[in-house]
């Protein structure tokens, strides 16, 4: 089935000029909505009929990443063709599991982005079955990797996760102490703590699951 | 909510004052045990073989700890250090815990014995820890297992073979152990002296302090019924000197492994920081490509600016590091077209001469990026010359030659960088380059050899 309707939702006016202007020349009902928080888009473009949406999932500071349209969107028959600029594969592989069709990098040819686009409205498979379960598979285990890993910052106690975070923004141990205003020797058993409680041997081991856990989701 | 604020836990640093003290103490303690020692006997008449026994096995404590933080020193301070830990444990673990066990009158002579060998083998593996270059492919783990092994046999023969003459007082063997020891512990302060080695000196203090202890009872195996408690407290002092001693380097090897840790932390934030912003740069970066791209798309690619500027476009995209052109075979006379088309609107004349049909496999965006360098190293050394562009075929490959009317080629010249990249480029695509002045001696020309594209690579696009 081939839609008519094409979507674009980006915060870099030049490409969703270029885009609409571009697809409109092609024949199709091409827009875009002002990038905003995802109900008043999803409000935005309810009076239009479903078709293809070009979402870019990083939309800028402060608004919600473009992958939290995709099951809203899917939903009210929307399909989804994520264009991106970002090299963030776990980002990708959740927009992808989530339900979007397909991906297309920004780093293509204006040429290919539009051959793409054209496909995905016309219903074409612009992802191969097996680079979709590639990308659902690490989904999943970086998922499981997640819960894993926040289930274990879980048990700490609420000083204790601040401390950790400070040692992860490579706050040394005398400066957090001083930050808190409790002797060096408070926070060294709170350190050790830590490392009972997330089962690390090291700080090293402790900061670089933290690290892990802020690994955009 | 409360402020108190510890002193920071500094004494691991070695001062001189905190060292004086501590040896103050240590002396006070040492002088009085020497001298008032046989007064703790009568202080506790009745207990005087529970006290015995509780400081032996606090001596073998103090001396198993030893043995473990002399494993915790880093392999890179001293390896006399850490060997310790192998007579360390041995007395520690075996011979101190043997001592207390009070053993009916007929296994006598196989505990004298083994004392003796036990202590002898002692000394032997101080002496081994003490020179390093003795090595002979032995771990301390198996060093122990030996001696224990070897004292047990001895005691085993011992107690087998009939033993003659049980002399009353010290004998030979006992007064040899005890020579032995200070031996051993005057090597280690005058070694560690020489070496500069404070711990190993400092080591050498707490052995002559044991070494005391046992001229004050002058007997391998303690009799428990007249137990000596100055004998075992001297051997307690004597142990803690080694223990503290050893304790220095290790925690001041822990502490800078955590400090270390920390600025590592620290360093890796930092990199981590560096690394997030460039990424988002190089995303911004893609997107403005991306979106100028689209806007030749729209203005139309028909226009010769046009396609020069998609491909000077697509050329950032290579530099953003993504190889965009998979196409496998290029075709070189759209791809010099509008590299000249762009050149010429900067204002170099350019002429270009372009035999028909020819192709190569090194991509597009490596191939402009050459023919680029090479016109804007025309542009800057030669500049208003005359740019003249020609390719066409060779055998099976492509040849393309970049030449100007300008002052010629230097080889001197400040034209390094960019052809190295060129050279890099072309070499990664099994193409080469040469460049040097024209036969007349005016003008630089450059000569690129390109693989072509063959027959079936060609129809297989």
């Amino acid at each position: 089935m081939a839609a008519r309707t094409v979507l674009v939702v980006d915060d870099h006016t030049l490409i969703r000029t270029t885009l609409v202007m571009a697809l409109r020349s092609q024949g199709f009902d091409a827009f875009h909505v002002p990038v905003a928080r995802t109900a008043d888009i999803l409000t935005d473009i309810s009076g239009y009929e479903p078709g293809l949406a070009l979402l870019d999932l990083y939309l800028g500071e402060g608004v919600e990443s473009g992958a939290e349209l995709v099951v809203p969107l899917v939903s009210m028959g929307w399909s989804v063709l994520i264009v991106t600029g970002s090299r963030d594969r776990y980002a990708l592989a959740r927009a992808v599991a989530l339900g979007a069709a397909g991906w297309v990098s920004k780093t293509e040819s204006f040429e290919r982005l539009l051959a793409v686009t054209v496909d995905a409205a016309a219903g074409r498979e612009v992802l191969s079955q097996a680079a979709r379960s590639e990308l659902v598979t690490l989904y999943r285990r970086l998922r499981a990797r997640h819960d894993e890993i926040e289930k274990r910052l879980a048990r700490l106690s609420t000083r204790e996760r601040q401390v950790l975070d400070r040692l992860a923004a490579g706050v040394q141990a005398a400066a957090v102490a001083e930050e808190f205003g409790i002797s060096l020797a408070t926070v060294r058993a709170q350190i050790r703590s830590v490392l009972t409680k997330l089962d690390v041997g090291t700080q090293l081991a402790a900061v670089a699951l933290v690290n892990e856990a802020r690994t955009p989701s | 909510m409360h402020h108190f604020v510890l002193p920071r836990a500094r004494w691991v640093v070695v001062r001189p004052r905190a060292v004086f003290a501590e040896s103050g103490v240590f002396a006070v303690a040492l002088v009085l045990l020497w001298w008032q020692g046989d007064r703790l006997d009568h202080m506790w008449q009745t207990a005087a073989g529970e006290v015995f026994t509780l400081l032996a096995l606090v001596s073998a404590c103090v001396a198993t700890a030893a043995a473990i933080v002399a494993r915790m020193i880093p392999r890179s301070m001293d390896e006399t250090d850490r060997r310790l830990a192998g007579p360390l444990a041995f007395y520690g673990v075996i011979m101190i815990p043997a001592s207390v066990f009070d053993l009916p009158n007929r296994l006598e002579p196989a505990v004298a014995v083994g004392g003796f060998v036990a202590s002898s083998l002692f000394l032997v593996l101080m002496i081994w820890a003490l020179c390093p270059e003795l090595y002979l492919g032995l771990r301390w783990p198996t060093a122990v297992v030996l001696a224990v092994l070897v004292t047990v046999v001895a005691g085993v023969v011992a107690h087998v073979v009939p033993f003659s003459g049980n002399e009353e007082g010290p004998t030979l063997a006992t007064i040899a152990v005890v020579v032995g020891w200070f031996i051993v512990a005057a090597a280690f302060v005058v070694v560690g002296g020489k070496r500069h080695q404070s711990v190993t000196w400092r080591v050498g203090f707490g052995l002559t302090v044991v070494a005391l202890a046992h001229v004050d009872n002058l007997a391998l195996r303690p009799e428990l019924s007249q137990p000596d408690l100055d004998f075992a407290a001297l051997r307690l002092l004597g142990l803690l000197l080694v223990l503290t001693a050893l304790a220095r380097p290790a925690l001041r090897a822990m502490r800078e492994a955590r400090d270390h840790a920390e600025l590592l932390i620290a360093a890796e934030h930092r990199a981590r920081q560096l690394a997030s912003e460039v990424a988002e740069r190089n995303h911004e970066i893609r997107n403005l490509v991306s979106g100028l791209s689209g806007v030749t798309h729209v203005l139309g690619e028909r226009t010769p600016l046009g396609s020069a500027v998609q491909a000077e476009l697509e050329r950032v995209r290579y530099l953003l590091g993504h190889a965009a052109s998979q196409d496998g075979v290029v075709h070189l006379e759209p791809l010099l077209t509008r590299l000249v088309a762009l050149h010429r609107a900067r204002g170099t004349a350019i002429e270009l001469q372009v035999a028909e049909g020819l192709r190569t496999v090194m991509p597009a965006a490596e191939l402009a990026q050459v023919v680029t360098n090479l016109l804007v190293n025309c542009e800057r050394h030669a500049a208003g010359a005359l740019v003249r562009i020609r390719a066409g075929a060779h055998g099976d490959g492509v040849w393309i030659e970049v030449s100007d009317d300008g002052p010629g080629y230097t080889p001197n010249g400040h034209r390094g960088i960019g052809l190295r990249v060129c050279t890099r480029l072309l070499a990664e695509y099994g193409g080469t380059l040469g460049i040097g002045s024209d036969d007349s001696g005016r003008g630089c020309v450059a000569l690129l050899h390109l693989p072509g594209a063959t027959g079936w690579a060609a129809e297989a696009v």
